[in-house]
């Protein structure tokens, strides 16, 4: 799981955390039973404050996406495929919505878009 | 750890004021061939030893190095009583150097002047230690480097010049076999004298240990 | 005061010529980083020399992992860095290790010889040798050489370039990988705390005026701009504030109380900088009425 920062975004850091390891979670990428970075690994690794990484992490538990193991660490739970479901739709959804924008600023055509989506779905 | 402060400061003061070390120490002998005269080199050597007190000083302020202490495992007290040691020590080697150029100087003027002499210069080397260490120990540990020198400045030229007074007018010359003579008949006194002598370091400690406990480092 | 805090201050009163520091309670997390913050003279530097028992309280104490600030049995479970070198000026870097090791309970010379060649120190140099950055380096590296369960740093980046900056933070976030050590440090650069402190005092004129989690103090303060007048109601609120000259005004605020400024102003967040800016505006103005300053 790689995690990128904004400091710009104007989304809190703790917030970005957050939904970065959601998307890994429910992407696949953290299969249930696999340790989150520890506390300290993360925050030292994203240079950010200790507090941060915590709270992105206490609000994971609070989803019911990980729980906080003693001994190991933070676990992923079993993935509820409907949530999953949901996230995985939702990013399709918004991936269409930036496509069609960007297609219309290139005054790219439908036939186009049709044609490029086809290519790319045969790779 | 007073041990560790003491070596930590004995080869702080060896290795980075080198020629503040030796100096005085090539002092001790070349007065004690220049100027051939019993014991009197031993207390040459012990006169240096109080005058280069304030060195050590003046180098723990430069780095200051009262503050590296304070961050380490050595008390407070610690660090004075090892300050007192440290210049125990030196002026024991300067003493002893004394000791060796008179016998040396002895030997070259084939004159014996004998332990008697040796032992009432030694006496008089640790009055001088005593007394000199006593006084500026307390003061260099209670104000710092700085503020503690004006002070030194008199009671030093003071026995300096009491000093070079007594050796240029031949004094000790005229006198110094009634000394002798009076300290070898009177043991008492001897014992005396280095209790007393004792009793004024033990007694400087303290006061250092309490001065030094209560300033801002 | 619960077992979890490496240092606790009490009713802590410096006095010299003036209060440096007034009843003073304070107390620095173990497992986090505390960032002291403040304008200079704040009363910092005092704070963190208290706790180091480099210099006495005038009342008040301080404890330090259980035993009073100064304490023999603790000063080495401490690793210092202050903003001057304490080091002599001749001493040759490699040589410092071998030098005062022995004063330390527990001293590692592989470690700092390690140390120095990942900070990049030039072991065969002088201490008068090195640049600032070098320095501040020299030290950390003979700070973590005695196995220290705190680090404390008064102000460490003064005089450090961007890059230096970010080595020593990188450096502080290895120290802090293991839970049961500590960071303080102090600064008035405020930029600093964002990425680094977990845990905040903010401190003016010898007094805390904010001490807890660095994100609850920018929920707690906005910044209100209004084209004014300040309503009569509302001036107890507002801190610090600021007038131009056609009276508008700008104030730092409790969250709690914006409702107090009516309808007609903006609500900004407030940054940790607005914060220490308008509590040290705040009590210059309260000691000197009158001087308000043109916004």
């Amino acid at each position: 799981m790689h995690i990128i920062l904004s400091s710009t975004s104007g989304v809190p850091l703790y917030e970005q955390i957050k939904v970065q390891c959601r998307a890994a979670i429910h992407g696949g990428d953290l299969a249930e039973g696999d340790l989150l970075p520890s506390l300290r690994q993360l925050a030292a690794q994203l240079r950010v404050s200790l507090i941060t990484v915590t709270r992105a992490y206490n609000d994971l538990v609070g989803e019911g996406l990980v729980a906080n193991e003693h001994g190991r660490g933070f676990v992923v739970k079993p993935i509820d495929p409907k949530l999953a479901d949901a996230a995985l739709t939702e990013r399709f959804d918004r991936a269409i919505e930036e496509t069609v924008a960007a297609a219309r600023a290139a005054r790219i055509g439908w036939d186009v878009v049709k044609e490029r989506v086809e290519q790319q779905w045969n790779q | 750890m007073i041990v560790a402060f003491t070596r930590f400061d004995i080869i702080n003061f060896a290795t980075t004021q080198v020629r503040r070390v030796l100096l005085p120490l090539l002092f001790v002998i070349a007065f004690g061939l220049a100027v051939p005269g019993g014991g009197v080199p031993v207390l040459v050597g012990a006169t240096v030893a109080v005058v280069s007190v304030s060195y050590l000083f003046q180098a723990d302020e430069r780095g200051l190095l009262d503050t590296l202490y304070a961050t380490t495992s050595v008390s407070r007290r610690d660090v004075v009583i090892g300050r007192y040691l440290t210049i125990i020590f030196y002026a024991i080697v300067a003493a002893a150097l004394g000791v060796v150029i008179s016998l040396v100087g002895d030997a070259i003027d084939h004159h014996s002047f004998g332990w008697p002499v040796l032992a009432t210069a030694l006496l008089g080397a640790f009055v001088v230690i005593a007394v000199g260490v006593s006084a500026q120990l307390p003061i260099y540990f209670a104000l710092g480097f700085t503020k503690a020198r004006p002070l030194m400045f008199i009671p030093i030229l003071l026995v300096g010049g009491v000093g070079v007074v007594v050796i240029q007018f031949g004094v000790l010359k005229r006198i110094g076999g009634d000394i002798v003579s009076w300290t070898m008949n009177n043991p008492a006194i001897d014992a005396i004298g280095l209790v007393v002598g004792i009793a004024l370091l033990m007694l400087s400690a303290s006061i250092a240990v309490a001065r030094y406990a209560r300033r801002e480092l | 005061m619960t077992t979890g805090d490496v240092l606790v201050s009490r009713q802590l009163t410096v006095r010299r010529n003036s209060f440096a520091l007034r009843a003073v309670d304070i107390r620095v997390p173990r497992g986090y980083v505390t960032g002291l913050v403040g304008p200079n003279g704040a009363g910092k530097t005092t704070f963190l020399k208290s706790a180091l028992g480099l210099l006495a309280p005038t009342s008040g104490e301080v404890t330090v992992l259980g035993h009073p600030a100064g304490s023999a049995a603790v000063q080495d479970r401490i690793g210092v860095v202050l903003d001057r070198t304490t080091a002599a000026p001749e001493w040759r870097v490699e040589t410092i290790g071998r030098r005062i090791g022995k004063l330390y309970r527990r001293w590692d010379e592989q470690q700092y010889r390690g140390l120095l060649d990942r900070f990049d120190v030039p072991p065969r140099n002088r201490v008068d040798g090195l640049s600032r950055g070098q320095t501040v380096k020299l030290s950390i590296a003979i700070a973590l050489s005695h196995d220290p369960e705190i680090l404390v740093l008064d102000e460490p980046t003064s005089g450090l370039d961007p890059v230096a900056r970010r080595d020593l933070a990188d450096i502080i976030r290895e120290f802090m990988l293991d839970p049961a050590h500590t960071t303080v440090f102090s600064t008035h650069i405020t930029s600093e705390l964002d990425d680094l402190a977990d845990w905040i005092v903010v401190l003016n004129s010898g007094t805390v005026v904010f001490d807890g989690m660095l994100h609850e103090l920018h929920e707690k303060y906005a910044i209100v701009r209004g084209a004014g007048p300040l309503p009569a109601a509302a001036r107890a609120a507002a801190i610090g504030a600021r007038f131009d000259a056609q009276g508008g005004y700008e104030a730092l605020i409790r969250v709690d109380d914006t409702a107090k400024f009516g309808g007609d102003v903006v609500i900004d967040g407030a940054s940790t900088d607005d914060i220490v800016v308008h509590f040290a505006e705040h009590s210059h103005s309260t000691s000197h009425p009158g001087s308000e300053v043109a916004a």
